[in-house]
């Protein structure tokens, strides 16, 4: 139940923000409908109206049903096929919603060449002469102490005592680390974006460029800092506490609630700053031509920008006419589309595979997938049959309904090594020179087998 | 100060750029010795070559409208004054013009008032 509720928590809002962010695309405004450039009185036509209002409702339904797919995992015993659907059900949740956006986009398009509201399309890429390379919001300073502290943090848990048996830890808090320094990189990367041209007067141009770049550089320091804070408290908890593993999964559900509150509050004050900005808005960089599915895709091949604002909404996007901008989004496609259905898959396979015990050679091999473990049967001090396996939690490896596999910490007694059903009703302990293991074969059969061999051979 | 740059145009990107910001200092968008942002800046602003850019830049210091500054990029020539009218490119230019609309039915007067008008910042 622990699983689901994570997921829940991490994963189940995705599906509301995306609607409001939807619903509130659908309502024209800015001279765009669905990211089709169109005038007040066209945007005010009956027929536009309708279509809107049809929006609105299928996206209500898709919404409905998209919501109530996951609630069915909250019964399910599976790690494997819980995590399975509930990554399938996200994947689903970032394309599906925007199914009736495009199709509406498409109906506002057609309705808008068959009225012959098609306006000259204008191919003039419009620069800001008194902008360029003068509006910079973003600076090494106020970034360094969140980057020094995460790389002192970092540099720290190498050193920790145990972070050799932690190693996984050890790797998540410089990743962490590495990631104050990214949060810097594209904030600069941002800061340094085209100015948008949206009025003839270019004071107005550039307060508008300061205040929005202004926001973005507050929410990046924000973050470097949330990080930072972050990467330090992990590393303070990988010294001090056994149950790192655990603490560190909530310290993780936690930080992404959290850190989600200034991207929030980001796009929020960037939403307020359009809003003022409204009435003076003249100009519209860019035509429709180079505005694929309803706006949200920007392909411009004259344009040698890779990151441009996006024409409806708030935010940035890539322009696929760009060979990186195209190679950076055809890299991020492919790797959700390989990494989480693969993940599933091994996820499935990794839990459904049985373990096996067995006595080979004079050696005890347990194996899952690959061999696992192989000891002498010299090196085995002592080994008993036990009914029941003590209370432990997971430092790395696998911790599913049918499968403990890898390292896990007993309080009071210190790390062991499992390879086990934890379904059996059967259950070997060892002691050997190395330290301690708990194994099982797929059945009780099986490991009574094994415990029988073993006992022969002593 | 906005600057258009035509993909599709038959006129060169550094051509347009120099016109535009002659334009530009004609009509007092850009002003006397105001600072022009450095070829680097207003490449990657304008999302294009640095080259292109920098030709643009030559052809105006040639031409006597800007002045190096440096590390800063150029600024605007303060005065103008040593100028002695059009170059020898404009004056074909403005020949062909005329031609244009002499053949297109213009009267000597309607093009002057045009003239006028353009002169003083108002072609519409």
């Amino acid at each position: 139940m622990l699983l689901q509720i994570i997921f829940g928590v991490t994963m189940y809002p995705s599906v509301f923000i995306l609607y409001f962010v939807l619903r509130s695309e659908g309502k024209a405004k800015n001279g765009h409908c669905f990211g089709t450039t169109m005038k007040p009185e066209q945007i005010a036509d009956p027929e536009i109206q309708s279509l809107i209002s049809r929006y609105q409702k299928t996206l209500k339904r898709y919404v409905i049903v998209m919501a109530l797919l996951p609630i069915e995992t909250f019964f399910l015993p599976y790690f494997s096929i819980v995590y399975t659907i509930w990554m399938l059900w996200l994947m689903a949740v970032i394309v599906v919603p925007f199914i009736p956006y495009v199709k509406a986009s498409r109906a506002v398009k057609a309705y808008k060449a068959a009225r012959g509201w098609e306006q000259e399309e204008r191919e003039k890429v419009l620069v800001e002469l008194k902008a360029a390379g003068v509006i910079r919001c973003v600076h090494l300073l106020p970034f360094l102490p969140p980057i020094v502290l995460s790389a002192g943090a970092a540099v720290c848990s190498l050193f920790l005592p145990g972070s050799g048996e932690l190693s996984a830890l050890v790797f998540t808090v410089i990743a962490f680390a590495v990631c104050t320094f990214l949060f810097y990189g594209v904030a600069v990367w941002m800061d340094r974006q085209k100015t948008e041209v949206i009025s003839t007067d270019s004071e107005v141009n550039l307060n508008y460029a300061r205040a929005r770049k202004h926001i973005w550089k507050n929410m990046w320091l924000v973050l470097a800092w949330m990080n930072a804070f972050f990467t330090i408290v992990m590393a303070i908890w990988l010294a001090r506490f056994d149950r790192a593993g655990a603490w560190l999964l909530w310290g993780a559900v936690g930080y992404t609630i959290f850190s989600l509150l200034p991207v929030v509050a980001a796009l929020y004050a960037i939403g307020q700053v359009n809003v003022r900005y409204q009435a003076l808005r003249e100009v519209e960089d860019g035509s429709d031509a180079h505005w694929y599915l309803g706006g949200l895709i920007y392909s411009n091949k004259q344009d040698r920008h890779i990151l441009v604002a996006k024409r409806y909404g708030i935010g940035t996007t890539f322009n696929m006419g760009h060979p990186v901008g195209f190679g950076i989004t055809a890299f991020c496609a492919a790797l959700l589309l390989l990494l989480v259905p693969g993940s599933c898959l091994l996820v499935l396979v990794e839990e459904f595979t049985p373990v096996a015990l067995a006595v080979e050679q004079d050696m005890l091999v347990a194996e899952h997938w690959k061999v696992e473990y192989e000891i002498p049967l010299t090196e085995i001090v002592s080994v008993e049959l036990v009914e029941e396996h003590p209370s432990w939690s997971k430092v790395n490896g696998s911790g599913m309904e049918h499968l403990a596999k890898g390292t896990f910490r007993i309080r009071n007694e210190g790390n062991v090594e499992v390879c086990m059903d934890p379904q059996n009703g059967e259950f070997l302990r060892l002691e050997t020179a190395d330290g301690t293991y708990w194994l099982s074969d797929a059945d009780d059969e099986g490991t009574l087998a094994v415990y029988q061999a073993l006992k022969a051979w002593q | 100060m906005i600057i258009a740059i035509d993909d599709s145009s038959d006129i060169p990107i550094y051509q347009q750029i120099r016109n535009q910001i002659v334009l530009g200092i004609s009509d007092g968008r850009l002003l006397p010795g105001e600072q022009l942002p450095t070829v680097r800046a207003l490449a990657q602003e304008a999302g294009i070559n640095s080259m292109t850019v920098n030709k643009a830049y030559q052809l105006l210091k040639q031409e006597g409208y800007i002045v190096a500054n440096g590390r800063n990029g150029a600024r605007v020539r303060d005065v103008f004054a040593g100028r002695q009218g059009l170059t020898r490119e404009a004056r074909d230019t403005l020949a062909r013009v005329i031609s244009e609309a002499k053949i297109g039915g213009m009267s000597e007067r309607e093009l002057l008032e045009l003239c006028a008008r353009i002169y003083r910042g108002n072609a519409d």
